[in-house]
């Protein structure tokens, strides 16, 4: 379970998380949902370590990691992997060795034991015979695939998403959806998916939390959400221009 | 109502000029701050047990290797530059005996080092900061760190050692091939014989000459690859950021090299009088 406890966060002037409370719970699918620039994807580098918070805990299966050093973190990341908004596949590494790095560094697989697992891994996204072609070879949609396999290759408890289906064609959207609720079910990974794409959460949120101005605005169900009388909530879901949202 | 004084003019111009020489200096030592922290932690993550080695061998090939052949050519052209032109000189005194253990004092001390370090900070530096700047503004170092593996152990330390050993090799093989180049050179051009050549090397190289170019080229392997890697790992925006930290650390290493260079004299010479010749 991960619970965000009275988080705050600010870049300079900039007060991003105002006091956000999150709760977690195993095996569910949660949606952050938000305009740009209300804390969506700072929330969840929190949970990596890739950001500090100002003040507030985060914890991880009963463990305050807030304070945790980079060192410490390390033993976070191999339960808890991020998926980024670009690809972030290692150039230099063909789309096979991008999957094998974390089994290299962390297990002590055999390498017939780490092929198995790459191909395997690759299956889940279709890939599996593009394990020897290079990071430019592949389209930018299989690189989004790659990076989604490479998250999951050391099999994490948890997922974390950070707009997997922001600037992607339609086809391609609804493939990232369906691998995020396939791993969800086959892997029985929790996932956490910052995203605006409205569409993403009908398909695969078992939960959504909205944030506005650095708070949590809504908390609930999709079908909740969509049902919402909340005219912030309304108006960001409808997607207008005029409201009430600044 | 009280008159407030206005400031002397003396004083305003003073303070600006305080404030013209004091902003980039208080800009360079905090830069050079910034880099002596990230050798520390270059140096701690060095430090532990568990490396890259395979990666370490990776970058032995990329750093040292691949650069060899620019070496053997640099090192053939500056030992037969100096040939001839310290030939001009020793031949007005009647000296071209001492021509090998000129040329082979200099180059073992001041300009292999020195060489070495420059090519490889223009080849290897530049590279290296271009290398890990593009992958910072890709989130490819956010995305190592999060598949729980230290961005510095496994980029910046593998790269630390390998400058460090290869800019020794590749001093050894420089100093070596340059004075092989001049032993030719002296020989087609100045008509000096080999033996004579070689003979006056050991009258003025010593074990000591040897030693401390060595450590000078230790000492710059450090240098390059701090400064490479770190402007590298804190490039932030995009491409054109990446551009800028390039020319950066290509600018720093040149003028940095030098200036250690001159340090490095200077140190090395009053350690050769204080226990050598003292």
């Amino acid at each position: 379970m991960i619970v965000f406890r009275d988080l705050f966060k600010s870049f300079g002037s900039n007060q991003v998380l105002r006091g956000i409370n999150i709760t977690v719970n195993e095996g569910e699918t949660l949606f952050i949902i938000g305009s740009s620039g209300t804390g969506k994807s700072v929330t969840i580098k929190h949970l990596v370590g890739l950001l500090k918070a100002d003040s507030g805990e985060i914890w991880l299966d009963g463990e305050e990691i807030t304070h945790y050093d980079e060192r410490q973190f390390m033993h976070v990341r191999k339960k808890c992997s991020m998926v980024f908004q670009a690809p972030a596949l290692f150039d230099s590494l063909s789309v096979g060795e991008n999957v094998a790095f974390p089994l290299r560094r962390h297990t002590r697989l055999s390498e017939k034991e780490i092929r198995d697992r790459v191909i395997e891994t690759l299956s889940l996204v279709n890939l599996s015979m593009y394990a020897d072609a290079m990071p430019h070879e592949i389209s930018g949609s299989m690189a989004k695939r790659v990076s989604l396999a490479r998250s999951i290759a050391l099999r994490p408890k948890y997922v974390l998403y950070d707009e997997p289906t922001t600037g992607a064609d339609p086809i391609t959207a609804n493939t990232l959806n369906a691998l995020i609720k396939d791993f969800a079910r086959k892997l029985k990974v929790t996932s956490i998916v910052v995203s605006h794409d409205m569409e993403s959460v009908r398909q695969v949120a078992d939960r959504v939390i909205m944030l506005y101005k650095g708070k949590v605005q809504f908390d609930g169900s999709p079908q909740a959400l969509f049902s919402s009388a909340d005219p912030i909530v309304r108006q960001f879901v409808t997607g207008v221009a005029e409201g009430p949202m600044e | 109502m009280e008159k407030t004084l206005p400031k002397p003019a003396a004083d305003t111009a003073l303070e600006r000029a305080a404030a013209v020489i004091a902003r980039p200096v208080s800009g360079f030592l905090e830069e050079m701050g910034r880099l002596l922290f990230f050798l520390r932690e270059i140096a701690l993550a060095g430090w532990s047990r568990h490396q890259y080695w395979d990666v370490v061998r990776y970058q032995l090939f990329q750093v040292g290797w691949r650069s060899v052949p620019i070496a053997v050519l640099a090192g053939v052209f500056v030992g037969g530059i100096f040939a001839i032109q310290i030939h001009d000189n020793l031949y007005e005194f009647g000296a071209t005996a001492m021509l090998g253990g000129i040329s082979a004092s200099i180059t073992v001390r001041e300009v292999g080092p020195l060489m070495i370090a420059l090519l490889l900070g223009g080849r290897i530096g530049a590279f290296t900061t271009a290398e890990l700047g593009t992958m910072n503004v890709t989130d490819q170092i956010d995305a190592m760190r999060c598949l729980a593996t230290d961005p510095i152990k496994y980029l910046v330390v593998p790269r630390f050692y390998a400058l460090i050993i290869m800019s020794w090799v590749l001093t050894v093989i420089g100093i070596v091939i340059g004075v092989l180049g001049a032993s030719f050179v002296a020989w087609s051009i100045a008509h000096v014989n080999f033996y004579l050549f070689f003979s006056n090397i050991a009258a003025l190289v010593d074990l000591y000459s040897f030693i401390s170019g060595l450590v000078k080229s230790m000492v710059f392997g450090v240098f390059i690859s701090t400064v490479s890697c770190y402007y590298g790992f804190h490039t932030r925006g995009g491409a054109e950021d990446v551009g800028r930290n390039v020319n950066r650390t290509v600018v720093i290493l040149g003028i940095g090299l030098l200036c250690i260079d001159y340090v490095l004299a200077v140190l090395n010479d009053a350690l050769y009088y204080a226990f050598f010749k003292g």
